[in-house]
């Protein structure tokens, strides 16, 4: 009650002064509301004594009296959304950039030349040859999506639900190379390439550091187009969201984590654990891969390309059509870009981004090097 | 289930020929079809596709998609544009024995032709639902030709990574000849599909 009152005192107080009503009558009225709250705050002395309770001004107004002025509350707020994970893939790919939207080559010399060969006693010297570089292709794509408002609809948004509406665009751009890349790796054609290499490029096991192991030792024996060994070394370990905690486990154990030896865990610190937020896959079936690091060995298994010119996604909107005028014939000013186009008052938005890679759907998927990955379906135990 | 509604009816951006159309004129003959009655009564964020013109023209109607609707003046802009696209309520029935689906789509194809269609196991499957696979109602009255299904705006597995995409990501009926109702994207046209000249 005295909250209503309190702000009953301060609605007539703000009247008064609206209409510029005389410090005194403000005054006066704010000692007539004084009164108001003393009387129903307890009993009162009067001349013929204390009032009883039974003389007091009673509490007649409560909330639910006031219908619309009191009981009506409305507030809105946004709360913020969710935080969504990153996957930071940007260590296993190399980047390139192309001038265009035309394919462009790529030329990497696979091997040596050949071995020297023992001669004989006026023997001839045989000759040797060079292979043929081998020739990767690739070009980029456009990826975008657009978004169409209706005038009213961004004039009604007293929230500021479309305020992160650019973020949010950016997000998506970046989500999506994100998901881009994973699917490098994941898709089928990648897969099978490296399944069919056999046991020095993949196996099933679930991921436990003898398995890690079996990769590095894998890349350990990585050789080129001759058979010639190549300095090919784990560094990445690429893994679904349900394996973070083996991968710590593995890094943590000063032994081997799942043997009951006293073998020491040798690969604990040798590798850098991914994890990849955009992989498929059903716990404890969870699949993992390795990767080389290209800088240390030039050896690409990834390689992510974009247009010259366009480093980052782009967030554009359609400029408005309108002109607002005052005659006919007079020149005209833009008009604020929420008015949206002549027709339709539609304000539309745009991302996009523009990237590609290296695409062989027959053999080798989308790795651009196979002797930089290792793979394995997780499923046997 | 009521008409789709939300902001993911859209699925292209252009073309877009918005027309008023006034939903009750002053006789009571339906003059937007298959709406309220049997069916959900429009509201605003309601996006159905619905056929417009006296249901004794049909199937000579003009079919198109509710973008905006006033409960205050009865009147709702429909997207009448040729090619546009949105997601919508198909029921997977192709043809009806009297008022009993015969016959169903059991796959679906983009391509498929869709029709508004306004008989009785429609609305019973979902009030919602406003068009299916059959040419003829259950009444043996010719269904205007709505548009085709198409693909929707999606995200394929193999996307730009390993060539052509192999999932179509077309809504399939879970049973075999069962009534059902699919989310699809339906490209619609101004041909009512239907030659007069054929009757």
């Amino acid at each position: 009650m005295r909250q209503v009152l309190s702000m009953l005192a301060d609605i007539r107080q703000l009247q008064l002064e609206k209409h510029k009503a005389p410090v005194e009558k403000v005054r006066e009225m704010k000692e007539m509301y004084r009164y108001f709250d003393n009387a129903l705050s307890g009993v009162r002395l009067s001349e013929a004594g204390f009032d009883g309770p039974e003389t007091r001004l009673q509490e007649v107004m409560t909330t639910a009296d006031f219908t619309y002025a009191i009981t009506e509350f409305v507030q809105r707020q946004m709360v913020p959304g969710y935080a969504v994970k990153g996957f930071a893939f940007e260590p296993l790919v190399k980047p390139d950039t192309t001038p265009n939207f035309l394919p462009v080559n790529r030329y990497q010399k696979q091997s040596g030349v050949d071995d020297l060969e023992y001669v004989t006693e006026k023997g001839e010297t045989r000759p040797g040859y060079v292979a043929d570089a081998t020739k990767r292709q690739y070009q980029v794509y456009r990826w975008a999506k657009q978004f169409d408002f209706s005038m009213q609809a961004l004039v009604n948004d007293d929230l500021g639900y479309f305020n992160d509406q650019a973020r949010d665009m950016g997000l998506a751009a970046r989500r999506t190379l994100e998901k881009y890349v994973s699917r490098m790796y994941t898709n089928a054609v990648s897969v099978a390439r490296l399944v069919n290499l056999l046991a020095l490029y993949s196996q099933n096991g679930r991921l436990t550091s003898s398995r890690i192991s079996e990769c590095r030792m894998a890349f350990n024996q990585r050789v080129d187009a001759r058979n010639v060994p190549i300095r090919a070394r784990l560094k990445y370990i690429v893994h679904h969201s349900g394996l973070v905690d083996t991968v710590r486990v593995i890094r943590q154990s000063e032994l081997i984590p799942e043997l009951a030896t006293n073998a020491r865990n040798v690969i604990a610190g040798d590798f850098e654990p991914i994890e990849d937020p955009h992989m498929s896959g059903t716990a404890p079936n969870l699949r993992w891969w390795g990767f080389v690091d290209w800088k240390e060995s030039n050896i690409v298994p990834l390689v992510l390309a974009r247009r010259q010119g366009m480093p980052a996604p782009m967030i554009m909107r359609k400029k408005s059509d309108i002109e607002s005028i005052t005659s006919m014939l007079g020149s005209g000013t833009d008009v604020p870009p929420i008015m949206g186009d002549f027709a339709t008052g539609n304000v539309i938005v745009k991302v996009e981004d523009q990237w590609g890679t290296y695409i062989d759907t027959s053999s080798n998927g989308n790795l651009f090097d196979y002797r930089g990955a290792y793979y394995s379906a997780g499923t046997a135990q | 289930m009521p008409f789709y509604s939300g902001s993911s009816y859209e699925q292209s951006s252009e073309p877009l020929v918005t027309r008023k159309v006034h939903m009750a004129d002053d006789d009571t003959t339906a003059l937007v079809w298959p709406e309220s009655g049997n069916w959900d009564t429009l509201a605003d964020g309601d996006h159905p596709v619905l056929a417009i013109g006296r249901k004794a023209n049909r199937p000579q109607n003009i079919t198109g998609t509710v973008i905006t609707y006033d409960s205050a003046t009865d009147i709702a802009t429909f997207n009448v544009a040729d090619k546009h696209i949105v997601r919508a309520y198909v029921a997977n029935i192709l043809t009806y024995d009297g008022q009993a689906a015969a016959t169903w789509q059991n796959t679906v194809y983009p391509g498929d032709p869709v029709y508004v269609d306004d008989s009785n196991p429609i609305f019973a499957l979902s009030t919602g639902c406003t068009l299916s696979f059959s040419p003829l109602s259950g009444a043996t009255t010719n269904n205007p030709l709505a548009g085709y299904v198409w693909w929707c705006q999606d995200e394929f597995d193999d996307q730009g990574v390993a060539g052509p995409n192999t999932s179509q990501g077309i809504n399939q009926p879970a049973d075999t000849d069962t009534s059902e109702m699919l989310t699809l994207c339906v490209m619609l046209v101004n041909d009512h599909g239907w030659n007069t000249d054929w009757t």
